[in-house]
């Protein structure tokens, strides 16, 4: 091979050397490279023109031409480097100039590069290809890489299979480049017995196809073949349907539209061919290997997506996240608590003999790190939960999670795309609501929308997490996790019954991509968590501490640090026998309200309210009045923010109200039937 | 093929690109190529979520950041649902 300057002195390429091709040109085999971005064309094109190369742009387009020339075995050959395109289809400006080079200006040969690590990805373009008119010559790229990978290609058997020349080639090492050269010789001068095996269309609209043929046949412009014409118009090749009706007559147009429409799905027919066709070829040619990451992902699939397996193994994980919060995040929580403590009662002392107002120091101390200072001590709480949350989500677990939780979805009659919203629940329920906006359906909508508060949110878990350590010691991890598992049977008992009688959902399969296992990335977690944490300390700082502060004030006046006859007591008071029927004093019932501005100022107003909550809680509350306030506490409305979201989301007032409503009704029925049950059985 | 793949989808179940490729015997490659095609044709619908789950949100500060999970899911259009069944 050489290229058409003087090898020997590269520098010296003659200024008209694209007039001496051009006079050559008339003898020249033209070569179309064709291929996908990335594929190495641009490498073959390179090391077969050198320096012959002419840069400028196709006609009339910004897309960048490239042509130059090399001799081979005494044939002149004028390569075209095609733009890279993945299918001939109208979708891009490259798609169409290399289609149109194809058809137009017919080139001796065309040569498709393909990549032979994923070989399946280029054969959509081979495909379409070979129903063009000019032959083609098949290359695999990059063997080496395929090699590596445990990859084997049959490049004989691929030939066989395809009719046409199928060259491996690393084109890095110029491995295979003359043998390519030497196809495109043999295919140019019929010296190949060339036979392309093309994909056809499927039985069921082939007579169309035929039909459309004998309809266009003499309406298409030259040197358009009528067959694919006919095909890309079933396709609904949009560029090919103005080039018909440019040229077509009124009546002509009028017709063939009528048979598109009527066959608007054929392109799952002429397209679905295609991919069948290469599905048979990768299967005749291509032997994978299942070993490394994707086996290791496909091995770990079969346990943790299996309908059975995969739920099992979600709660014994879910399990671990919880086991691990209290062995490392309640020993930090109760060591800050114990600091926070201990400086509250030195500042109050020290405040007190400097002579200051009573109230300021029962502000300082009970108000801001009473209620503050209690929810800031479980940020360690928070920090595993994240972690552990971080962990799960970067090691590729957590999608896994969301799959095996489509059966609930089903039951529930939820969409498909439902699952997606409720699942960044955990994190917050108001970017849960508002992601319920990528549901198309407005009944699938407003149904996920009802539901979303029910998934229990980062700061729920929290509060959980702390109350449930106070309240219940040792039991505390199987508390936790039962009520949790509460929360999502309660939403698909609720999904269930609304899609049954009030909403009803639509069931709807879908495809959900899975990323491949992997060693989780410390920095990515630690950043995740951070963030969290900072904006769980800005809501401390904010909303937590204007709440404690209210709360405060209503506890301290008007009786001077007498709670019992403050403010909050009188208003406390009237909720006693709603309080009653489940065990509660009313600061309980005083501190779930509270929990409608965010959920942290449960803890928050029970903290200013009782001071330290570890040694105060369990000597307030029995076993089952203790359980109802928890149970309460998960089911209950969600916090404002989610509300606003709610009424925003679904645009009616009358559905924000219903949804509240229910989580009220269903939130206190439960509690009480805890309670009183739970006091039968202990007798009382 | 195309067909088939929105057949196996609308058995009713959710399906991973892999056990849709194990189904109708292609490579999984294959699958995601099918998948972009049938979206481009809108038989199929994508629903992204998302590079942060906060965004957007006008109440960003009141709750905080969530994770940056990012999931893609297909479904079936009701093009797509017509077109599995007709004959």
């Amino acid at each position: 091979m050489t290229h058409t300057h003087s090898d020997s002195d590269p520098s010296s390429v003659p200024i008209s050397h694209s007039r001496v091709v051009d006079a050559e040109d008339q003898r020249a085999i033209v070569v179309a490279l064709a291929g996908q971005p990335n594929v190495g064309k641009s490498t073959i094109f390179n090391l077969l023109t050198g320096l012959s190369q002419h840069v400028g742009n196709w006609p009339g387009k910004t897309v960048e031409q490239k042509t130059g020339s090399c001799v081979h075995a005494g044939h002149r050959l004028r390569m075209v480097d095609l733009p890279g395109t993945y299918s001939l289809t109208a979708n891009s400006v490259e798609e169409r100039v290399a289609r149109d080079f194809i058809i137009r200006d017919s080139p001796d040969v065309v040569v498709a590069i393909v990549d032979a690590a994923i070989p399946e990805r280029s054969l959509y373009l081979l495909a379409e290809l070979l129903l063009l008119p000019a032959p083609v010559v098949l290359v695999l790229n990059m063997m080496d890489v395929a090699e590596q990978e445990g990859i084997q290609i049959e490049p004989q058997v691929l030939q066989a299979a395809l009719g046409i020349p199928v060259i491996p080639m690393v084109a890095t090492k110029r491995d295979g480049l003359e043998r390519m050269l030497d196809a495109i010789v043999a295919v140019a001068d019929r010296s190949f017995p060339y036979a392309p095996r093309r994909p056809t269309i499927l039985p069921d609209h082939q007579e169309v196809l035929s039909r459309l043929i004998a309809l266009l046949a003499s309406h298409v412009p030259d040197p358009y073949p009528p067959e694919w014409v006919a095909l890309k118009l079933l396709e609904g090749d949009e560029g090919v349907w103005e080039l018909f009706r440019e040229v077509a007559p009124e009546a002509i147009i009028d017709e063939a539209y009528a048979m598109l429409r009527q066959h608007e799905d054929a392109v799952l027919d002429v397209a679905g061919a295609r991919y069948a066709w290469i599905g048979r070829m990768i299967r005749a040619a291509v032997v994978r290997p299942r070993v490394g990451q994707v086996g290791l992902t496909s091995r770990l699939d079969t346990v943790l997506t299996h309908p059975l397996w995969g739920v099992l193994a979600l709660i014994g994980i879910l399990g671990v996240v919880f086991a691990l919060t209290y062995a490392i995040g309640i020993p930090l929580q109760e060591w800050l608590d114990g600091l926070f403590g201990g400086f509250a009662e030195s500042l109050q002392d020290a405040l007190l003999r400097v002579g200051t107002p009573a109230w300021i120091p029962s502000l300082i101390s009970d108000g801001l790190i009473g209620g503050v200072g209690m929810v800031v001590t479980f940020a360690p709480i928070l920090v595993i939960f994240f972690a552990t949350l971080g962990v799960l989500e970067d090691t590729g677990y957590l999608a896994r999670a969301a799959y095996v939780m489509d059966r609930f979805m089903h039951l529930m009659g939820l969409h498909g795309k439902s699952f997606l919203p409720l699942l960044l629940g955990f994190g917050c329920n108001v970017p849960a609501v508002l992601g319920s906006r990528i549901i198309e359906s407005r009944r699938s909508r407003l149904l996920t929308i009802l539901l979303a508060p029910l998934v229990p949110c980062a700061a729920q878990l929290a509060v959980l997490t702390v109350l449930g350590a106070a309240l219940f010691r040792d039991a505390a991890g199987v508390v936790v996790w039962s009520l949790v598992s509460l929360n999502l049977v309660v939403l698909a008992g609720l999904g269930w019954l609304l899609n049954q009688f009030v909403l009803k959902g639509e069931q709807t399969a879908f495809i959900m991509e899975l990323p491949l296992y992997h060693l989780p990335n410390l920095r990515t977690i630690a950043l995740y968590v951070y963030r969290n944490l900072i904006a769980f300390l800005q809501k401390a700082g904010s909303v937590i501490l204007i709440a404690s502060l209210v709360v405060w004030v209503l506890s301290y006046f008007p009786s001077a640090g007498d709670v019992s006859q403050s403010f909050i007591a009188v208003f406390g008071r009237a909720l006693e026998p709603l309080g009653s029927t489940m065990g509660l004093p009313w600061p309980f019932i005083v501190a779930l309200i509270t929990s409608f501005v965010a959920k942290e100022n449960t803890i928050a107003t029970l903290g200013v309210l009782y001071g330290d909550l570890g040694p105060a809680l369990p000597a307030l509350l029995s076993a089952p009045a203790a359980l109802a306030f928890l149970v309460v506490q998960m089911l209950f409305v969600p916090c404002v923010a989610t509300v606003a979201v709610m009424k925003q989301e679904s645009h009616s007032w009358k559905w924000t109200l219903i949804g509240t409503g229910i989580l009220l009704v269903v939130s206190l029925t439960t509690g009480v039937l805890v309670y009183q049950i739970g006091t039968g059985l202990l007798g009382g | 093929m195309l067909r088939a793949l929105l057949r196996a989808m609308d058995d009713g179940e959710a399906a991973t690109p892999g056990e849709l490729a194990g189904k109708l015997g292609v490579p999984e490659a294959l699958i995601a190529q099918m998948v972009a095609q049938l979206v481009e044709q809108n038989y199929l619908a994508e629903a992204v979520l998302g590079t942060d789950r906060c965004t957007g949100c006008e109440l960003n500060a009141a709750c905080g950041e969530a994770g940056g999970m990012r999931l893609r899911l297909w479904t079936l259009t009701e093009k797509g649902r017509r077109a599995a069944f007709e004959e």
